[in-house]
């Protein structure tokens, strides 16, 4: 676990040195998981610091949590899905799928060695269009880098469906680079 | 169908999971290997770009005091409780001595900043040491000085505008009042409770400019020299520390800060909680605890240096009298001793890169101190008046 350095019983007795600790360790990802559905900097800001601030007020029970960077991922998830609700007001007919659309940052490669420009503006178009549920999965996987049983317990969905999530936008992407070097 | 297991496979494969599982390959064509190359290349090299500077430590901080405040009493950190309960004491006894008209006016509008380093500047900060006062001096106005004698406390009141040093009362500011120095020269001790209750102890040689209440968006002092500040805990007005070259800025924290006139390096050391530092660039560092961020001065400008971990009790055992010894130069320490006791070192260049360790207690009389450092390095020392010779044996 890479939260080695992080005193949950000092978090319990109300330290707030070590409370900081926990939130500066986790404010950049879940930041940027939240952007994907708020969009702007500011709101993103906003339900990461509900979410810490939760965290806060329930401190007495972090130690019954079993992962906390999982729980951490979920509470961010629902905060920021139950904000996009109250936004896009209460049409009772659609369902939150239809509702949510969710947006990856723009990825770059470290040089242009492996991936060229082109293909890695062609591969951030198809991330763009492929549809939230798999935007999502994509995010937690590779992004963030947690396991599929994780990401599985924070959007409710199995490990298969992941795997399968991950399968299909991998292919999609392995496409784009074939054709890159098809056509030019 | 073929296709579909591929992939899956690759997304089993790039999965990050706590441990590694069996090593496993790939059985496929050339071309194909190249593909996966791309791709795993892609999934594990290529990161979105980086996010800006965030806020959410600062917004959390604010949503918890607002609900704190709400809910249960806002725990105090350990030095608030010692320190409550002295100002009590202190309030309890007051003891009526002097009145002091207040003359210095400077107006300040309620939401701006004040220019603390141009205040600084009117206050007439004797750069030359000869003009250094003896004694520990608290100024209240160009007429007004007080002298204090070592290791005084000077606090300010919030509510009643009384100003006490070591719990006789001094004087009582006025509405009109602005700002107050002290000087604390070579070979003394200072301590400033402020009135938003935030303390200060002040090192040897180190002048401080502080208002005598907080009015507006900021709480600002001005520093010249190493002192140590516990703030106490105001997240919509931040505390700032300005010196001759860069500012510190806190919510509410403990931090040294090292800013000597004349010394090549500057230092601020954070204990507790967490501030912002600001150099003559407007270049800016955030500070975790038991971080210590260096400044150095490049053409007059004050610029940050660099940023190390330390063990941030060593910093500030000043305030408790002693000196701790990690590996710094005879050179270093000697400068330390020098200035806490207000004497003059004359050390001999082949003897002052000694490396030295342990702790020396300060309290006693400075003699007393070279004697314990001649018993753990090979030095021998020679006082005359009030200058110190230092040789190797």
């Amino acid at each position: 676990m890479d939260i080695g350095n992080i005193d949950i019983k000092k978090i319990k007795q109300g330290e707030q040195v070590a409370f900081k600790t926990l939130v500066d360790l986790y404010s950049s990802s879940l930041f940027r998981y939240a952007i994907g559905f708020v969009r702007t900097k500011e709101i993103a800001e906003e339900v990461v610091s509900d979410v810490f601030l939760d965290v806060w007020l329930s401190r007495e029970k972090l130690s019954e949590v079993r992962n906390i960077k999982a729980w951490l991922f979920t509470l961010t998830h629902n905060k920021a899905i139950s904000y996009c609700r109250k936004t896009k007001g209460n049409n009772d007919t659609i369902s939150i799928e239809d509702v949510i659309d969710y947006q990856i940052g723009y990825i770059l490669p470290p040089d242009y060695q492996i991936i060229s420009k082109e293909e890695i503006i062609k591969i951030n178009k198809i991330i763009a269009m492929l549809p939230p549920k798999c935007k999502m999965v994509f995010t937690l996987a590779k992004i963030e880098q947690l396991p599929y049983k994780e990401i599985a317990e924070i959007l409710n969905i199995s490990v298969k469906t992941i795997n399968i999530h991950i399968a299909k936008a991998l292919e999609i992407i392995s496409k784009a680079l074939k054709k890159e070097s098809g056509y030019r | 169908m073929m296709k579909q297991s591929k992939f899956m496979l690759f997304a089993s494969l790039f999965e990050k999971k706590p441990i590694k599982g069996k090593e496993q390959s790939v059985d496929s064509s050339l071309e194909e290997e190249d593909e996966y190359r791309k791709l795993e290349y892609f999934w594990n090299e290529c990161q979105p770009s980086s996010t800006e500077d965030l806020n959410i430590w600062a917004k959390t901080l604010q949503k918890i005091e607002k609900e704190g405040s709400a809910v249960e009493e806002r725990k105090p950190t350990k030095y608030n409780i010692h320190f409550k309960s002295s100002v009590w004491i202190r309030l309890a006894s007051l003891a009526a001595v002097v009145l002091i008209i207040l003359v210095i006016t400077l107006n300040i509008e309620g939401s701006q900043r004040d220019d603390l380093r141009k205040i600084a500047g009117t206050f007439n900060m004797n750069t030359d040491a000869s003009e250094e006062p003896d004694d520990v001096t608290l100024i209240i106005s160009e007429e007004k000085k007080i002298e204090l004698k070592n290791d005084a406390k000077v606090s300010y009141a919030n509510d009643n505008n009384v100003i006490n040093v070591d719990q006789q009362q001094v004087g009582v500011s006025d509405a009109k009042v602005e700002y107050n120095q002290i000087i604390v020269p070579k070979g003394k001790r200072s301590q400033v409770i402020l009135a938003d209750k935030s303390r200060i102890w002040i090192n040897s040689g180190t002048k401080v400019i502080y208002p005598c209440s907080f009015k507006g968006k900021y709480r600002e002092i001005f520093v010249e020299g190493e002192a140590y500040l516990e703030v106490a805990k105001d997240a919509q007005r931040p505390f700032i520390v300005n010196t001759n070259g860069f500012e510190v800025q806190v919510l509410g924290t403990s931090f040294n800060v090292s800013a000597y006139r004349g010394s090549a390096l500057s230092s601020i050391v954070l204990v507790e909680g967490s501030v912002e530092v600001k150099d003559g660039n407007k270049q800016r560092v955030t500070m975790i605890p038991n971080e210590m961020v260096s400044i150095g001065e490049v053409n007059g400008v004050a610029q940050l240096k660099g940023k190390k971990t330390v063990n941030a009790e060593e910093y500030i055992s000043w305030i408790d009298g002693v000196l701790m010894m990690n590996g710094e130069t005879l050179k270093d320490v000697l400068v330390k001793i020098g200035r806490y006791y207000g004497k003059t070192m004359i050390c001999d260049t082949g003897v002052e890169q000694n490396v030295l360790y342990g702790k020396l207690f300060l309290n006693n009389q400075c003699e007393m101190v070279m004697k314990a450092l001649e018993s753990i390095t090979l030095i021998k020392f020679e006082m005359r008046g009030d200058s110190i010779f230092v040789n190797g044996k």
